[in-house]
């Protein structure tokens, strides 16, 4: 009984994730052959990138299913387990806070917004200013689940106030807003929350344990959307100033991924640091694991580790700049087909996402099978098709506002949010923080600068910005449209029927 | 009730994730009474695997209900589109069934109509398939006939006739199964008190299935009943 048959399940696993990285390296190739010719040297790099990418993400994938996932089911099993309504709040609270705080993502934004703000904001305030409304959001998150508040009348809540914060805010910071949320929900703590509300709700089991599995991450990603408008709206400050950083020209193939690889050794050590400490907090003083089961989370998060580190370079040093390229240079010479370039990138880049696997492997182990990945995928795929493609629209088209479709986009979910089954609802809104990911905030985010950058009546600033926000609405509506089908259709079918 | 003799077999498949529904096609295809699947992990044994951290992987378990008549096309189409005969391909085995009662429409399959046994079977086994969110009617029914619980696993398939496909991908809707260890001579009341309890004019209101048990242990009765 020795081995080769063993290897079926990690050449499966490799399989399903190179297909999940295919489409996107594909797509690239066949623009740069048909439409942007870009130089060897860049593709090259690229398809470098795209190697890293899928070696990262298998890695780091297999890593969060040893580590992350079980460390956020223990630790949401341990808090519903206090069975003590404070407490569940506390502690939400600190785990949202710091796990946020720690965040690259969100550092890397924190020092635009000091930059846009003219200095006004300090570094520092934002970060405890958003990583405490991640706090307070996963905090009341939690709660919402103990006390079996529905989702959507909470979602509605949240977002009818981020509206009326929004009436008062600036345009720049609706968009900067909006992509605070997207860089908190990271490819760490995006499974790390899905995991703590799917601990949560088995523990307190009943009749909502499946729809209460999700919903955690679309709230904690509302959490940064409040807190930057406040600040915005406190500050009082109304022009925004600053650049995007000027764009440096890599050069050589090797050298960039040299160059940033120190970078994303330090980013993803802070990254992982909080929910390290937190675990061996949780550890001593409430799991009190044997031996063994301490070390595989250990090693799952070294995977982690290893995994999210080569994940980043290769899409930081491959897949950006050819990113930022292509949209130059059909906004240069083809700028007609922005949209629909745009639209077929939004449909395979989302697949690439870490977060998105881990989430559509929820899915299917808490419906048992029931709600298909495939299927959230293709949602998804849509869905982001149309961010991108819309996107491409506004910068092209200057009398059109971020707003005009992010209000109505919102609106709908909401209003669809009371006529899809309960767990759409959940699903629908932690998609929109996880599609919002690492590949995504880079590669399309590049893109749109890029095109930006190249169309006069463009603003760099806001129009890049939106695409982030964009991003996490449309799942909000693909997602529960998909459930609008899903429960039409099983109305129509009688279950059990004989021939 | 229309009662059919038919001798009926609940037969098993434990397979890799993934390849669940496309078994559910093919028991569906041949005609099996009723077909549900739920979620496992199976074991890895393998040195290289094991260090790397994977222990286990996730399975399907795949139960249907056919005729006894269909059992060997059965076994020879899964070997055939499975590789079941290769080792890590997955298992297969089948159990003969007392009797099924399918509550639409209102069936009721009789497999052994005559006790062969030699022996008397003390203890049987109920699994009710129902539509998700059942389970507590179901349990409460089956208390109330005297049973003393049940156990509830989340699963999703079944039907013979539906072809709802999103993006051409099948829908299988969720269930609830429910196991339920009981007395042999109670299993006659809680099965009827089960069957009133679901609503039989709605298409896909389930399926009661019974087994012999040989030997069962943990079942403890309150001693004032």
């Amino acid at each position: 009984m020795k081995g080769e048959p063993y290897l079926n399940i990690l050449l499966s696993k490799l399989k399903d994730i190179s297909l999940s990285v295919f489409p996107i390296t594909l797509l690239v190739i066949i623009l740069n052959f048909t439409l942007i010719p870009v130089e060897t040297g860049v593709l090259i790099r690229f398809i470098l990138g795209a190697i890293l990418v899928i070696i990262g993400l298998g890695i780091f994938l297999f890593g969060a299913h040893l580590g992350i996932g079980p460390i956020g089911n223990l630790m949401g099993e341990t808090i519903a387990k206090t069975n003590n309504p404070l407490l569940v709040g506390i502690l939400g609270f600190i785990l949202g806070f710091f796990i946020s705080v720690a965040e690259p993502d969100l550092q890397i934004l924190a020092n635009e917004v000091n930059i846009a703000s003219g200095g006004l904001i300090s570094n520092v305030t934002i970060l405890i200013v958003v990583s405490i409304g991640v706090g307070i959001m996963v905090a009341i998150g939690l709660l919402r689940i103990v006390y079996e508040k529905p989702l959507n009348k909470l979602f509605t809540i949240v977002y009818f106030i981020i509206f009326l914060l929004g009436l008062k805010a600036m345009e720049e910071f609706l968009a900067i807003s909006v992509d605070a949320s997207g860089a908190t929900t990271g490819a760490m703590t995006t499974p790390f929350i899905l995991a703590l509300g799917y601990g949560v709700s088995q523990l307190k089991g009943g009749k909502t344990s499946e729809e209460d599995s999700f919903g955690l991450v679309g709230l904690a990603s509302a959490g940064p959307i409040f807190a930057v408008m406040m600040l915005n709206i406190i500050k009082g400050i109304n022009n925004v100033q600053g650049e995007v950083e000027a764009f440096v020209v890599n050069t050589g193939i090797l050298g960039p991924y040299i160059r940033i690889f120190p970078r994303f050794l330090k980013e993803s050590v802070l990254t992982l640091l909080p929910l390290f400490i937190l675990f061996l907090i949780f550890d001593k003083t409430r799991f009190k694991l044997n031996k063994r089961s301490r070390g595989i989370i250990l090693k799952g998060l070294l995977y982690t580790y290893i995994g999210l580190t080569l994940f980043l370079v290769g899409v930081n040093a491959g897949f950006m700049e050819v990113g930022r390229i292509m949209g130059e240079g059909l906004a240069n010479y083809h700028p007609w087909l922005l949209p629909i370039v745009g639209f077929a990138l939004g449909m395979v880049v989302v697949l690439a996402e870490p977060a998105v696997y881990v989430l559509t492997e929820q899915v299917e182990e808490v419906t048992a099978g029931h709600i298909k990945r495939k299927i959230i995928l293709m949602a998804l795929s849509i869905g982001i098709a149309f961010a991108v493609s819309m996107s491409m629209l506004r910068i092209m088209i200057p009398s059109l506002k971020l707003w005009h479709f992010l209000l109505p986009g919102f609106a709908l979910g909401a209003y669809l949010s009371y006529r899809v089954p309960p767990i759409f609802v959940g699903i629908a809104y932690d998609s929109g923080g996880v599609a919002s990911g690492p590949m995504t905030a880079t590669f399309v985010l590049a893109f749109a600068q890029g095109a930006a950058g190249a169309i006069p009546t463009a603003n760099v600033m806001i129009d890049g910005f939106g695409v982030i926000a964009m991003v996490a609405m449309t799942p909000i509506v693909a997602i529960q449209l998909l459930g609008l089908i899903f429960k039409r259709k099983a109305r129509k079918e009688g279950n059990c029927e004989h021939n | 009730m229309n009662i059919i003799k038919d001798e009926l077999i609940l037969f098993f498949t434990i397979i890799d994730f993934g390849k669940g529904s496309k078994v559910l096609k093919l028991s569906k295809e041949m005609g099996a009474v009723a077909s549900s699947i739920f979620l496992g992990r199976g074991t890895v044994k393998n040195e290289l695997l094991n260090m790397l951290g994977i222990l286990d992987v996730r399975k399907e378990i795949f139960l249907t209900i056919v005729g006894q008549n269909l059992e060997e096309e059965l076994y020879s189409n899964l070997e055939k589109k499975f590789h079941l005969d290769k080792p890590h391909h997955g298992i297969a085995f089948s159990i003969p069934l007392n009797y099924c009662i399918r509550v639409f429409e209102d069936e009721k399959y009789i497999s052994n109509p005559e006790k062969k046994g030699v022996k008397e079977v003390e203890h049987e086994a109920i699994f009710v398939i129902a539509e998700k969110g059942q389970s507590e009617d179901i349990l409460d029914a089956a208390v109330g006939a005297g049973s003393t619980g049940g156990t509830v696993i989340h699963g999703r398939g079944c039907g013979t006739r539906q072809r709802e496909t999103i993006f051409n991908i099948e829908i299988e809707p969720e269930k609830d199964i429910v196991l339920i260890l009981s007395k042999a001579e109670r299993t006659e009341a809680i099965v009827d008190s089960i069957k009133d309890r679901l609503k039989i004019d709605e298409p896909g209101a389930g399926i009661i299935f019974v087994m012999d048990v040989t030997r069962a242990l943990g079942l403890y009765q309150d001693k004032s009943k």
